[in-house]
């Protein structure tokens, strides 16, 4: 059943392509008046992980240290596109169920991402109070595990990356600030938030994976260049037939002084390899707390954009 | 027809909701006793490099050992049986480790003859002229000398540890001042380490570019094993000895110890004196079950330039072991035939 969680996806995914036909000239050339706006932004991730790589081990292993995690992002926005780049990171400390009673010490983790994508406008729901923009997203993904207590076979990886679809529903509202909040007193008579959630679904790229024998050909006693050696020859091309990745994200945008914003997200990432090499299989979820800093002197894209849209 | 994406996502976020982890990460094994055994079993039978060459019959093991797991046997209980099936491998390389016990196969060496006695070794040549003995990183060395014949002795006791270029670079300038007939390179009862130490030492005694051996990585249950790696061996810049060399060993000389072996047996001034190796030719894998103990056993194979695979020792050019009558009167028998073929090229 498990297997065909990918075909499942894809299929629901089908009507969102169609819609891209439909996208509405009229509103495009109207909102195209405004250039986009620039954010650079830096968040603080708390990021819990599972992580099952079954070239050294049968168990799952999680988040057992402190989950701390960071996230550097740019934002590209205009009234009909969204995008971003952004890289984030995590070093943790991970572990198993089982290890309390077998006083087992916890191994090192390592989780680098970078990612980009870039949506636009393609559909208006609810009288157009959602935005559904409909694009693509790019992934590189890094993750290594080294388990000290398994000697050669300490370190493990899986790297990938990837491209498919993403999707965004955007919410932009707005809250009246003409009285005073309790003690609170806003120079603004309104303030404009945006709920959004994205969606990014791989489709294809390319994975590596460690040997079927788990360890490193240590013949010539080197490490180095055996490893990479590995990593280049054990590159395989990774679809929904062997890969199936999901990267879900629930944003909440609310406005600060000069045009900055504070971000606070809830990040979701599940992914699953079982082609020619061990599988490996991984969820990851965080709570993100950044500041999003706006780098260019341009009006608020956004704030047209939801005027524009009624 | 604009519903069906709203649709298609909500179906998505109650998937995220309601499975996220399980959609993506199995379930963990049961962590029972029969689980813990039937994992290892079909890991060995998968993975282990050696089964076809030692000719085990792994099903059988199987039958055998299988009844022997119950419900609710203690951890001591399970322990030994898991460490009875991996000792039918008669390998040096394998080893079950919980939080409370090691298993280890003892018998290669055990059963032998030790040829070896560290005492023997420091007090009657390493200490025979004091000012001659010198400890250099992880090299005790000497100069020996018998009726005129001048031996420059290493003794190397792990290669755990480290041996820097200009470790052994000193060592071979000292015999080479000294006027040295030859060399002898003691690595009895040295249990190996880090193959990164074998070709840093066996470089500065080649005398051109050699195949040392080659090695094979396996690649998937059976007698399947991936493409040859072939491991070369080159002359240091400088500092390099290649007039006659004894390599004494013994049978707990052991994984790196016997590729080192293998390296100097492919030199034709190399005579290897004393016992065979213990093998260990395979590199061992570590992995975890579903308890959380750990293990390891071999995954690779090394063969000799010609095909040999001497897994289960390298058998010495000279055999000879450690005589008891000699060795009461201050003499290793091994040493003093080394020093003969220095002195005599036989």
């Amino acid at each position: 059943m498990l297997k065909k969680i990918p075909v499942i996806v894809f299929m629901l995914l089908l009507p969102a392509f169609k819609i891209h036909a439909q996208l509405s000239s009229a509103e495009m050339g109207e909102t195209n008046k405004l250039k986009p706006n620039h954010y650079l932004s830096a968040a603080l991730a708390f990021t819990w992980i599972h992580y099952k790589d079954e070239t050294n081990s049968p168990l799952t292993y999680n988040t057992s240290g402190y989950p701390i995690g960071m996230e550097i992002s740019y934002d590209n926005r205009s009234a009909n596109h969204s995008g971003y780049s952004k890289i984030f990171f995590s070093s943790q400390s991970l572990n198993t169920e089982v290890a309390p009673t077998n006083a087992n010490p916890s191994e090192d983790f390592l989780t680098v991402q970078f990612s980009t994508s870039r949506v636009w406008n393609t559909a208006g729901i609810w009288q157009n109070r959602i935005r559904y923009r409909l694009g693509y997203s790019g992934n590189f993904d890094y993750n290594h595990q080294i388990n000290y207590r398994l000697g050669n076979a300490a370190y493990t990886y899986a790297i990938f990356f990837n491209g498919g679809v993403a999707n965004r529903f955007e919410f932009p509202f707005t809250i009246k600030t003409e009285k005073n909040w309790w003690i609170v007193k806003f120079k603004q008579p309104a303030q404009h938030f945006n709920l959004s959630w994205q969606l990014n679904v791989p489709l294809a790229g390319a994975i590596t994976r460690p040997n079927y024998a788990g360890i490193r050909h240590f013949a010539n006693g080197d490490f180095s260049s055996n490893l990479s050696r590995e990593m280049s020859d054990h590159l395989e091309f990774a679809s929904l037939h062997n890969f199936f990745m999901l990267h879900s994200q629930v944003e909440l945008w609310a406005p600060l002084g000069n045009n900055n914003k504070l971000k606070i997200a809830y990040q979701w990432d599940g992914s699953r390899y079982y082609g020619n090499y061990t599988p490996v299989q991984a969820t990851m979820w965080s709570i993100q707390v950044g500041l999003m800093f706006k780098i260019d002197g341009r009006a608020d894209a956004e704030h047209f954009t939801k005027q524009s849209g009624k | 027809m604009k519903k069906l994406p709203v649709v298609s996502c909500w179906l998505l976020v109650l998937l995220l909701i309601g499975g996220c982890k399980k959609v993506f990460i199995d379930e963990d094994m049961a962590n029972n006793p029969r689980e813990n055994f039937d994992y290892l079993w079909n890991d060995i039978k998968n993975r282990y490099s050696f089964l076809e060459y030692k000719g085990l019959n792994w099903d059988e093991v199987y039958d055998s050992l299988s009844p022997k797991i119950k419900d609710g046997m203690s951890s001591i209980e399970l322990f030994n049986v898991l460490a009875t099936m991996m000792n039918t491998l008669r390998d040096g390389h394998v080893n079950l480790t919980s939080w409370f016990n090691v298993s280890n196969y003892f018998p290669i060496f055990l059963g032998s003859p030790q040829n070896y006695d560290s005492r023997l070794v420091l007090e009657h040549y390493l200490l025979r002229v004091p000012s001659r003995y010198y400890v250099t990183g992880g090299l005790q060395h000497t100069v020996i000398d018998t009726l005129g014949v001048r031996v420059g002795y290493i003794r190397y006791s792990s290669f755990l540890n480290t041996v820097h270029d200009y470790d052994i670079s000193f060592v071979i300038d000292r015999f080479l001042a000294d006027s040295c007939d030859g060399v002898i390179i003691d690595v009895r009862n040295n249990g190996g380490g880090d193959v990164g130490n074998v070709f840093p030492l066996a470089n500065h005694f080649a005398d051109s570019a050699r195949l040392a051996y080659y090695s094979e990585i396996k690649t998937g249950p059976g007698n399947n094993f991936g493409d040859r790696e072939d491991v070369y061996f080159h002359p240091a810049s400088s500092s390099v000895f290649t007039g006659r060399i004894a390599l004494l060993t013994n049978r707990n000389s052991y994984s790196a110890t016997s590729l080192f072996t293998l390296a100097m047996k492919s030199l034709p001034y190399v005579k290897m004196i004393g016992d065979s190796t213990g093998g260990g030719l395979g590199a061992p894998t570590y992995a975890e079950l579903p308890n959380g103990w750990t293990y390891r056993f071999s995954v690779t194979h090394t063969l000799s330039p010609k095909g040999d695979n001497w897994e289960n020792g390298i058998p010495a050019d000279i055999l000879i072991d450690l005589d008891p009558v000699a060795e009461l009167n201050g003499y290793d028998s091994i040493i003093e035939r080394a020093i003969e073929f220095v002195a005599t090229g036989n």
